[in-house]
């Protein structure tokens, strides 16, 4: 009966169903040789520990590009052609590749699936259609941990040992609702990144899913994490497979891991008795990996390289440090990877996991379950050293020898500098070409967006999460190059393990850049000397050179304000534009606000919502409203096509309107209470019943 | 939040049916959960089937019980469970020892999108006790026992029912339950209902009254002479109580509940104990 609430869901799907092409990269049997034409042949990354870039590359004109003229943000905007990395580090274009999976079971079970209370582990029966009819038939339960209060569930399907065949070459199908992250996109690229940075990681792509032939929503197949997908690099598939126990995130591979999980905490927790799990094989031994989590411990500070080269394959040790500062992920060292010792080769390889809360998401210390992990804050200013102090982590960025590779692959990534490694990823995760990714899949699933049932993006626009995710590649970016890893920066880590956990309230503070602007160009962010931006401005025309100083008033009631606005209607936040020498010229201007945690808010207090924040513009003694965009998700204001005068100086303010009332957060599901389904008795009994009237 | 533990009931009833473990908690499929309540009831007097207050001749009337269940998620939908009682009853130079009354049976969702309402069926059969005897483990007789028990309600939204230190994030809650047994041969048709409320008094601790009625309808056929004078195979009661439970450790529960016999008609009236532990295996 209200069944026809799920059903109906789904029905609005026009999605086709398409059988992935024959030379897709990502299935098991897949290989860099079965690429079909000359543009997508595979391309072998050269190992990046000392390579150079190919003689002609200029990486000082690039730099003296971005600096004249800044960041094509819209690249790739027209185009359904993709750059990505394939699974054997072959470099490949063409489009996204999207697979689709059809389901078939019990339609009442199928909305249980995903309204059932969140943490049960029941599965269910279930087939998976093929094309050519066959039906595989196996279970399915809903997987992960806190991501399960989303309704959009992420999904196991695990074949029957009896039901022979296979999905692609998979007989346990994981699929990712990517429900905590609604551009669906953080995931894709952070296994893209890790994947250009020359690590073995499970297989990973977008997967339309049907249920008994409705479109449910768009998916991220995330490869089962076993043996094999380690044997892909050569390691073999009788080694050792272990995980940190995701609930006592104590697993820092420092020796005190190996006794529990007290020493992270300082007191014993009721939280199991293991920082560690081993997968395979499952013997309880962990002999191997108390010698290593020793060994991490022991190993004085000015011979660890020389320990983590000889016990880590493939430098994936300091490959999954740079991915996860690029990414800013704060959610790992102590839980969120996998290790594997090869027997084959006796060393250990480090395969990151769980990449949803990254790219700006930041945990909230000041706010209760669930939006401590599940907010709105977005964070861009974090070193390469974010994240749990774990010892692995720690003793790496302490030893100078890893510290100089570790900087040199990171703006190598970012394309800052003088390339260091195969020319081919330089600049792989530069904000152009993050852009250009970004754009592109958005050609390829803005369908899959809007028709997915579940995504909490009906709250925030597609284009708004798309907009935020670019936003982040542009001002991380910049902060790494100033902060971190550019020829300029003075980045010293110096571990301190007093230094508290979250950041101490921020205060009130100044940012000031200054830019000359020659022409036309893109987006050019004005960074200050802490390496946060001060404005981005995109020059439309211009006559004369001009120079721009950008000022920022951070964490502060504005000096003055617009009329009829009171110091709690506005942003604690103002912002100047000085124009000096030259011509008017005509820009677009985007100017951000600092939401860190709730407590580290300009908006901290604001009586009125982020979105219905509005630029006011003081020139000359007079105050005029802007059209402003605003998105809620990078913190950013932006006002289009503004002139601006020469010699004059326009201050800014972010105000609302007039107190509001807060919108409800909604997941953009049905919620449970609009959703029934009988129980099985319940079901009979109706039969019964109707049998009777009958 | 898991498991109703209804230890009143053996201690009203004296021949002690003591399998009443009454749940309104569907596991996960392939969750596994024990349980074990130990009991202690005392007696010196009982209402007469007129629930007239007289001694008992034979002198204190002394119940020592263990009741254990076990369960099983069969799937989302059902749960198997088993129960089972070993007792040491006795009064003055009449006494018995060993296993009560055993149950099977199987739990199931009154709501299926939700958690904390379920159906219980079980098959009740006795462990081989002697029924003849003036005191005895239970009526000797198979029976059936059809329940329906209910608690606060659990939803997709809420947080992680199994996470250490969980309870129902409400200050206080109801939960409220009944069945009725039907039996093969002389005992009377079972109706019986209880109710509870609990109330938080710190994050993890939880205190209040609970009331247990135990009815039946008429009062069955004769059968062999019991020590309230009579044959009759039926017993009637009111029980009342305090709960104070909490968790003490990952998915581990424990009670404990003082509890007296307040008002009879072939029954004991006692006053007793039950404190149990119960813990469930993802």
């Amino acid at each position: 009966m209200l069944l026809a609430v799920f059903a109906c869901g789904m029905s609005l799907s026009a999605v086709g169903a398409d059988a992935p092409p024959a030379d897709f990269p990502f299935f098991p049997k897949s290989t860099p040789y079965l690429t079909a034409s000359p543009a997508k042949k595979a391309v072998k990354v050269v190992k990046q520990k000392s390579g150079a870039a190919a003689p002609g590359f200029d990486y000082r004109q690039k730099a003296a590009n971005e600096d004249a003229l800044g960041f094509n943000m819209e690249a790739g905007g027209d185009s359904r052609n993709l750059e990505y990395m394939g699974p054997f580090g072959q470099i490949l274009n063409g489009p996204l590749p999207i697979a689709s999976i059809e389901l078939q079971m019990d339609e009442d079970e199928s909305v249980l699936l995903f309204y059932k209370p969140a943490h049960d582990n029941s599965s269910f029966a279930v087939s998976v259609l093929k094309e050519d009819g066959q039906q595989l038939k196996g279970r399915v339960s809903v997987k992960g941990s806190s991501t399960r209060g989303f309704i959009k569930k992420s999904l196991l399907v695990k074949l029957d040992k009896e039901s022979k065949g296979d999905w692609y070459g998979y007989r346990k199908i994981s699929l990712n609702s990517m429900a905590s992250d609604p551009s669906m996109l953080r995931e894709w690229l952070a296994w893209d990144l890790a994947r250009a940075a020359g690590m073995n990681v499970l297989n990973t792509f977008y997967t339309r899913l049907y249920l008994n032939k409705k479109y449910v929503g768009l998916f991220l197949f995330t490869e089962w994490v076993g043996p094999e997908v380690f044997d892909r690099a050569g390691l073999g598939t009788d080694g050792e497979l272990y995980q940190p126990n995701d609930a006592t995130h104590c697993g820092d591979l420092s020796a005190a891991s190996m006794d529990g999980p007290t020493q992270t905490t300082g007191k014993k927790l009721n939280r199991g008795n293991s920082c560690y799990e081993k997968f395979s094989p499952a013997d309880g031994n962990m002999a191997n990996l108390a010698q290593l989590a020793n060994g991490i411990t022991a190993t004085p500070k000015d011979s660890y390289h020389e320990f983590v080269d000889s016990h880590f394959h493939n430098d994936s040790l300091l490959n999954w440090i740079v991915v996860n500062g690029i990414l800013t992920n704060g959610d790992t060292y102590n839980k969120n990877y996998f290790l594997y010792y090869s027997n084959k080769v006796a060393q250990w390889e480090v395969m990151p996991w769980d990449y949803d809360l990254t790219m700006g998401r930041s945990w909230d210390p000041y706010l209760g379950a669930p939006r401590d992990v599940f907010n709105s804050n977005f964070v861009y200013y974090y070193g390469p050293d974010i994240g749990f102090p774990g010892q692995a982590k720690t003793k790496t960025l302490e030893d100078p020898v890893l510290f100089e590779r570790l900087k040199r692959r990171t703006a190598h990534l970012l394309g800052i500098g003088k390339p260091y490694g195969d020319e081919r990823t330089y600049g792989w995760f530069s904000p152009e070409r993050v852009a250009a990714r970004v754009n592109v899949i958005q050609n390829n699933t803005i369908n899959d967006a809007q028709q997915d049932m579940f995504s909490s993006n009906r709250i925030y626009s597609y284009d708004e999460q798309a907009d935020a995710i670019k936003y982040f590649a542009l001002a991380h970016y910049a902060y790494l190059k100033a902060a971190s890893v550019g020829d300029e920066s003075k980045w010293q880590y110096v571990y301190d393990p007093n230094q508290p956990m979250n950041p101490a309230p921020t205060v009130a503070s100044t940012l000031q850049a200054s830019w000359t602007v020659q022409r036309p160009g893109y987006d050019r962010p004005l960074v200050d000397k802490s390496g946060k931006i001060a404005s981005v401005i995109r020059v439309r025309s211009i006559s004369k050179p001009v120079t721009i100083t950008s000022t920022v008033l951070g964490f502060q009631t504005p000096p003055a304000l617009p009329p009829e606005r009171s110091a709690n209607q506005c942003l604690k936040r103002s912002w100047e534009l000085t124009t000096k020498g030259g011509g008017p010229l005509v820009a677009d201007v985007t100017l951000e606000y600092l939401q860190e945690n709730s407590q580290n808010s300009d908006a901290r207090g604001l009586e009125g919502e982020q979105k219905d924040l509005q630029l006011w513009l003081l020139d000359g003694g007079i105050w005029t409203p802007q059209f402003t965009r605003v998105n809620v998700l990078s913190k950013t204001l932006t006002v289009r096509e503004l002139s601006l005068a020469a010699n004059r100086t326009l201050r800014f303010v972010a105000c609302v309107d007039s107190p509001d009332v807060p919108s409800q957060q909604s997941s953009g599901a049905v919620s449970t209470k609009d959703v029934s389904v009988p129980t099985p008795i319940g079901k009979a009994f109706q039969h019964f019943i109707d049998n009777l009237k009958k | 939040m898991a498991t109703y533990k209804s230890g009143m009931v053996a201690i009203g009833l004296l021949v002690a049916s003591n399998v009443a473990v009454a749940g309104n908690w569907v596991r996960s499929e392939g969750e596994k959960a024990i349980g074990a309540n130990l009991s202690y009831a005392t007696a010196n007097q009982f209402w007469n089937q007129n629930r007239v207050l007289g001694p008992f001749a034979c002198g204190t009337h002394d119940n020592t019980g263990l009741g254990l269940n076990a369960e099983y998620g069969l799937s989302y939908h059902y749960t198997l469970i088993a129960q089972a009682g070993l007792h040491k009853i006795a009064c003055g130079p009449n006494s018995a020892s060993g296993l009560g009354d055993v149950a099977v049976g199987i739990r199931g969702r009154l709501d299926a999108l939700s958690n904390g309402k379920a159906w219980e069926l079980k098959l009740i059969v006795p462990g081989g006790y002697d029924a003849a005897a003036p005191v005895r483990l239970g009526y000797g007789e198979v029976g059936l026992e059809a329940g329906a028990y209910f608690g606060p309600p659990f939803d997709a939204y809420d947080e992680d029912p199994y996470k250490p230190g969980y309870f129902p994030k409400l200050d206080s809650y109801w939960e409220y339950g009944g069945f009725t047994r039907v039996w093969n041969g002389a005992p009377a048709t079972e109706i019986a209902g209880h109710v509870k409320w609990k109330h938080a008094i710190s994050d993890t601790w939880k205190i209040g009254p609970a009331l247990n009625v135990h009815w039946t309808f008429g009062k069955g056929d004769r059968q062999f002479p019991n020590l309230f004078g009579n044959r009759f195979a039926y017993t009637r009661s009111v029980v009342v109580g305090v709960e104070l439970s909490t968790l003490i450790g990952e998915r581990t529960s424990f009670h404990i509940t003082p509890q007296a016999t307040v008002w009879g008609e072939n029954a004991a009236k006692s006053v007793g104990v039950s404190v149990g532990v119960s813990k469930a295996f993802k």
